[in-house]
């Protein structure tokens, strides 16, 4: 496992993360064997904010060809907490620019975007993310991957709203944060109430707090709440990246319906469906589908799609929400152990661009390297990769 | 080996007649998936006077709006080509040239609300259908997919509905974990399939249909 070691160099996160990267720059892979190691210590890791936290996480794989920041795509994030590293595997960006009649957009060629990490407690899917950016090669179409798409909801748990919560896998250590971005980085205190940017007027609002819940924020706002600014950058990134098919991976508990399931819109259905019956068979796991409608204005899945993007949210079961529950042993849960969501998010992801892509529905990506067990990921986890 | 594969289906006991032939043959097949009788797909077999006895073309509707329909709709015809028509919240006029209807049950609040319907007025519908395909003679089919997740209230309503109408019922195991199926079908001598799988029920569907 190469997710970064809690003893790795504070000073190569802080480099990483220091906001100098631009997207022209190598990935912080190669400049990791040059940064100064030493220990850091634990609070002054607690303490990273922005991309220094996502780096102090994860180091790219040689299959990332380059990396920004979510800032590129709306200045006004950089240098906040909400700033978050974006990586870029596969595609051809680089032939298709020589066309200079094209739009940018159509000039990138159609690629896909992973976002994990909207509610950074859900922690399958931002590990699943890692996964892609440590292991992974890819062809066909582009591959972007936002690993913690709310950075600021990564730096408190439901515990401590001061510090963020840290799970120990081998001697890693991620952290386990909240649904919602931390108030201290918010411009913007919590309405009474929280109506999402598109949301018909016939919609209920929603408590407050929910302002600051990024997968209710889309398509956001440019000037808005930094969580709406958040938003607001990652539509900017799926119109300029030609993003034409989207995940966003989740988790829920046991008091929710939604644990193993894919929510998408009705004209994407088919794809969920024949990805469910895949799962089935190579995963183990019966998922369910739901599908996306205006009341699910603000969400991703829908929002999305409204931008004619094949989007797709798929939730596996996290034993330790609703409440976060610390005593919960991620690792080795007996029902549905991290590992397990890690290999079903990555599965469901492959099985969904399978799906479209053997309905001739688009071009994908085709990624090479990812688990073909769950004791694979599980030694990953574990750090005896 | 022998016992876990067993152990994956429903106690032969607790199964009505016609229902415990089949389940016994699908059994067998899965364990063997090697069997002289036609016609077959994947590891189930079926009886000859069952067989290829529903006739195509059929329909899937749901009962109750939910979205496993979607997947079965995608196992029928993506998976297995059997061209059924489709429409999840469809009324007695879709079913016009069809002449086996399938029913998805489950009930989702979430799907009544998108197709704009209360439980009330779904329990209407499904009534409707289930009319129109009596006066028709067309043959019913209900398959549960959902497990326990559609096994509420609402759901069950909408189970007893459909059940005792039904010519076969296909329920993937977590369904019938409390022989909610089981004691349905018993009492409304309707034959039973509980298959561990959704590709499973796909094999018993595969051979239900007629060429």
């Amino acid at each position: 496992m190469r997710i970064k070691r809690f003893a790795l160099s504070l000073i190569f996160a802080c480099i990483a993360g220091g906001f100098a990267f631009s997207q022209t720059q190598s990935p912080p892979a190669s400049s990791a064997a040059s940064a100064p190691s030493g220990h850091f210590e634990s609070d002054d890791f607690l303490g990273l904010e922005g991309p220094g936290l996502v780096y102090s996480e994860v180091q790219p794989g040689p299959g990332v060809l380059r990396a920004g920041l979510l800032s590129d795509y709306h200045a006004p994030l950089r240098g906040t907490a909400f700033d978050t590293p974006v990586f870029f595997l596969g595609g051809n960006d680089a032939v298709r620019e020589k066309s200079s009649r094209e739009s940018p957009a159509s000039r990138a060629g159609p690629a896909c975007l992973v976002l994990a990490g909207s509610h950074a407690n859900e922690i399958a899917g931002v590990l699943a993310a890692y996964w892609l950016i440590e292991h992974c090669h890819v062809e066909g179409a582009k591959l972007v991957v936002l690993p913690r798409g709310n950075t600021s909801a990564a730096t408190h748990s439901a515990q401590n709203a001061q510090k963020p919560r840290v799970i120990m896998l081998g001697d890693a250590a991620v952290r386990y944060g909240f649904r919602l971005s931390n108030p201290r980085h918010e411009t913007v205190p919590d309405p009474l109430q929280f109506i999402p940017p598109r949301a018909a007027p016939a919609l209920a609002p929603l408590a407050g707090r929910e302002m600051r819940n990024l997968n209710r924020q889309f398509p956001g706002s440019e000037h808005g709440s930094m969580t709406a600014q958040t938003a607001f950058a990652i539509m900017q990134l799926l119109s300029q990246e030609n993003i034409t098919v989207a995940f966003d991976l989740h988790e829920a508990g046991s008091a929710s319906s939604l644990a193993w399931s894919i929510i998408t819109r009705p004209e994407y259905m088919d794809d969920a469906a024949l990805a469910a019956l895949e799962l089935e068979e190579t995963a183990g796991t019966t998922f369910h589908l739901e599908s996306s409608r205006e009341a699910f204005a603000g969400y991703s899945h829908w929002e999305w799609g409204m931008e004619g993007i094949r989007a797709y949210l798929i939730e596996t079961f996290n034993p330790a929400q609703p409440n976060d529950d610390p005593s919960v042993d991620q690792l080795h849960h007996p029902v549905s152990p991290l590992a397990r969501r890690v290999f079903v998010h990555l599965k469901a992801v492959q099985a969904i661009l399978s799906a479209i892509e053997d309905q001739g529905a688009g071009t994908v990506p085709h990624m090479k390297g990812l688990p073909q067990t769950i004791e694979e990921v599980q030694a990953w986890l574990e750090g005896s990769e | 080996m022998l016992k876990k594969k067993i152990g994956k289906y429903r106690k032969l006991a607790e199964i009505p007649m016609k229902a415990a032939a089949l389940v016994l043959i699908a059994m067998i097949a899965g364990l063997s998936s090697a069997s002289a009788q036609t016609p077959q797909a994947g590891s189930v077999v079926l009886p000859e006077g069952l067989a290829g006895s529903f006739p195509r073309p059929g329909f899937i509707a749901s009962a109750g709006q939910t979205s496993d329909a979607a997947i079965v709709k995608v196992l029928a015809n993506t998976r297995l080509k059997l061209n059924f028509g489709y429409d999840i919240a469809a009324k007695p006029s879709a079913l016009e040239g069809s002449h086996t209807l399938m029913f998805v049950l489950g009930a989702s609040n979430k799907g009544l609300g998108a197709a704009g319907l209360s439980f009330e007025q779904e329990v209407e519908r499904v009534k409707s259908l289930i009319t129109a395909a009596k006066v028709s003679d067309m043959k019913i089919i209900s398959i549960h997919t959902g497990g326990s997740a559609r096994r509420g209230e609402a759901s069950n309503q909408l189970i007893a509905l459909c059940v005792p109408v039904s010519d076969i019922v296909i329920v993937v195991q977590g369904g019938n974990d409390d022989g909610f199926f089981t004691d349905l079908c018993s009492r409304s001598n309707v034959a039973l399939f509980v298959v561990p799988t959704i590709a499973e029920a796909g094999n018993v569907l595969g051979s239900l249909m007629a060429k």
